[in-house]
């Protein structure tokens, strides 16, 4: 086997890309939740700001699915 | 060399086993879909596949491009005859099935391509394989997969708990219902990948007996029937692959099920955008792996994966055995290639026979982490017993070898056991004796034994 049958390249770029997208998608996901979290709740309310942020959050991530099922499916390449 | 078989019934052969190894990689593969989510609760197990079924079908309908060669370079094309696709189909089915019998995960794509490299070099001899293409798209993937899948949901399972070890409140409740979402995505990606493998084999084959034009597309009864046999093996469940996925490795929640569905996602199609092919079965056990490492250390089942490295070291050589001695024989004739498909039948008889032993199904597949083979089924409830923290509260009469005290979710069924109203039965299984009354409060059961003269005492 030679070094150049191997596309090290290519490699590393699935490597890389996978940890960053993982690392990004569970952050988004992360910060989400403590935005819909019990803690700093006023009068057992969520206050405004936190909401917003929380449904801004949750459109991304599912931007992020629309593009993941564009990935996905061939017809759409 | 024996008689040969007219063409049109070696292609309707070939084709009727290639829908079986595709039956055979659904069941095996619904797991890495779905295992996660069946551990958790996101979804329950029928549910779960029935979902991925129809995200299978779905994905293997929308893939129109068909793989342009079926051995992705690893063997020459040209020199592959529809003898040498039966034989490495009867290869990858037979350690798709010990596998499954055995509850380990391991690549479909990878015994595939095992078994079609043996039957290849028995007919045409090493010339026809490629040994750098088989490291650098068999051997190296199978090694990266695991590791950066891993990596990447141990990193998205400390995120995820905050660096703590128990998930913030309220937390596991969203993170099972994201989970929804990504374990269809995965089930997905998985039916528009692995659905073309087998309309490509049937294609090739099609093409070779010469009721097909080549450079054409699958005919819509190759798409069609390839869809259904992988999301009928979907449907299947593969439950004993599911058991040691979901809970084999490590015990998960639903923060580390996301963790670990959303890291296989962007592996899989990080591999399949950029030109470095990473088996979706690899990707999704390190994933769990990385996600049980992150999160419980201490408690993640090393020989589990100690097995499961195995299964993926011997993938390639033993279907390639099997692959090899199929070829050699149905290259001998008719009789040959009859004897091959009976071997297959009744081969595949006695693995689904053993199975019944320790039938692992929708019922029980959360039940314990461990798929028994040949032990009986009631040792292996005892065995769990031992360990079964709830042993000690156990309702009054009914003793660890009971079989519904097996496990933590069995005893919950059954202090949750609504008492039957106005009937007083007295029921014996395996060892336990005990009479149930009426207006009797779940898990308060008055316990009764029977005494050796048959009489009922109170406990």
């Amino acid at each position: 086997m030679t070094p150049q049958a191997i596309d090290w390249a290519a490699l590393g770029n699935v490597a890389i890309v996978t940890i960053v997208a993982t690392v990004i998608i569970a952050s988004l996901m992360s910060a989400a939740n403590w935005c819909f979290s019990e803690d700093g709740m006023v009068d057992g309310v969520i206050p405004l700001g936190k909401k917003i942020g929380g449904f801004a959050i949750l459109t991304v991530m599912g931007l992020i699915v629309l593009f993941g099922i564009y990935l996905i499916v061939p017809y759409f390449r | 060399m024996g008689a040969e078989m007219p063409v049109l019934t070696m292609v309707i052969i070939v084709v009727a086993t290639a829908l079986i190894f595709d039956f055979t990689n659904g069941f095996h593969d619904s797991a890495n879909a779905m295992a996660t989510s069946v551990a958790t609760g996101a979804f329950k197990p029928k549910r779960a596949v029935l979902l991925a079924a129809l995200m299978n079908l779905i994905g293997a309908c929308l893939s129109t491009e068909v793989a342009k060669t079926i051995s992705s370079g690893i063997v020459d094309d040209a020199l592959v005859s529809e003898e040498m696709v039966f034989a490495a189909l009867v290869g990858a089915i037979l350690w798709n099935l010990l596998t499954w019998l055995l509850g380990l995960p391991s690549s479909s794509s990878h015994a595939i391509f095992g078994a079609l490299i043996g039957s290849v070099v028995v007919q045409a001899g090493m010339a026809g394989v490629h040994p750098s293409v088989i490291a650098s798209k068999i051997l190296l993937p199978a090694l990266v997969a695991p590791v950066v899948a891993g990596l990447a949901s141990f990193l998205a399972t400390k995120i995820a708990y905050h660096g703590e070890h128990n998930a913030p409140k309220g937390a596991k409740r969203r993170y099972r219902e994201a989970q929804r979402a990504s374990s269809l995505l995965v089930a997905l990606a998985h039916g528009t990948s692995d659905g073309q493998k087998t309309m490509g084999i049937i294609t090739l084959v099609l093409v070779a007996a010469g009721y097909q034009e080549g450079g054409t597309a699958p005919q819509w009864w190759v798409i069609i029937s390839a869809g259904l046999a992988i999301a009928l093996g979907t449907y299947s469940g593969g439950w004993r692959i599911m058991r040691t996925m979901g809970k084999g490795m490590a015990e998960i929640e639903s923060p580390q099920g996301f963790a670990a569905e959303t890291s296989s996602m962007a592996a899989i199609l990080a591999s399949s955008h950029l030109g470095f092919g990473l088996s979706t079965t690899h990707v999704v056990s390190g994933a769990i792996m990385g996600t049980g490492l992150a999160r419980t250390p201490d408690e993640v089942r090393w020989s589990t994966a100690g097995r499961m490295l195995s299964a993926w070291l011997l993938t390639l050589p033993c279907a390639g055995l099997v692959g090899a001695g199929a070829s050699w024989l149905s290259h001998q004739g008719i009789f040959g290639f009859v004897l091959v498909l009976l071997v297959l039948i009744v081969l595949s008889a006695l693995i689904w026979t053993i199975s019944r032993r320790n039938h692992v199904s929708s019922d029980n597949v959360n039940d314990t982490h461990e798929v028994k083979v040949l032990a009986k089924a009631q040792a292996a409830i005892a065995e769990s017993a031992i360990t079964n923290p709830l042993a000690s509260t156990l309702p009054e009469g009914v003793t660890t070898s009971h079989p519904m005290a097996a496990t933590p979710l069995a005893l919950t069924r059954l202090r949750n056991k609504k008492p039957k109203k106005k009937k007083k039965k007295k029921s014996s299984v395996l060892g336990a004796t005990y009479s149930t009354e009426e207006n009797v409060k779940p898990g308060h059961r008055k316990a009764a034994k029977t005494t050796a003269a048959g009489e009922k005492k109170e406990a």
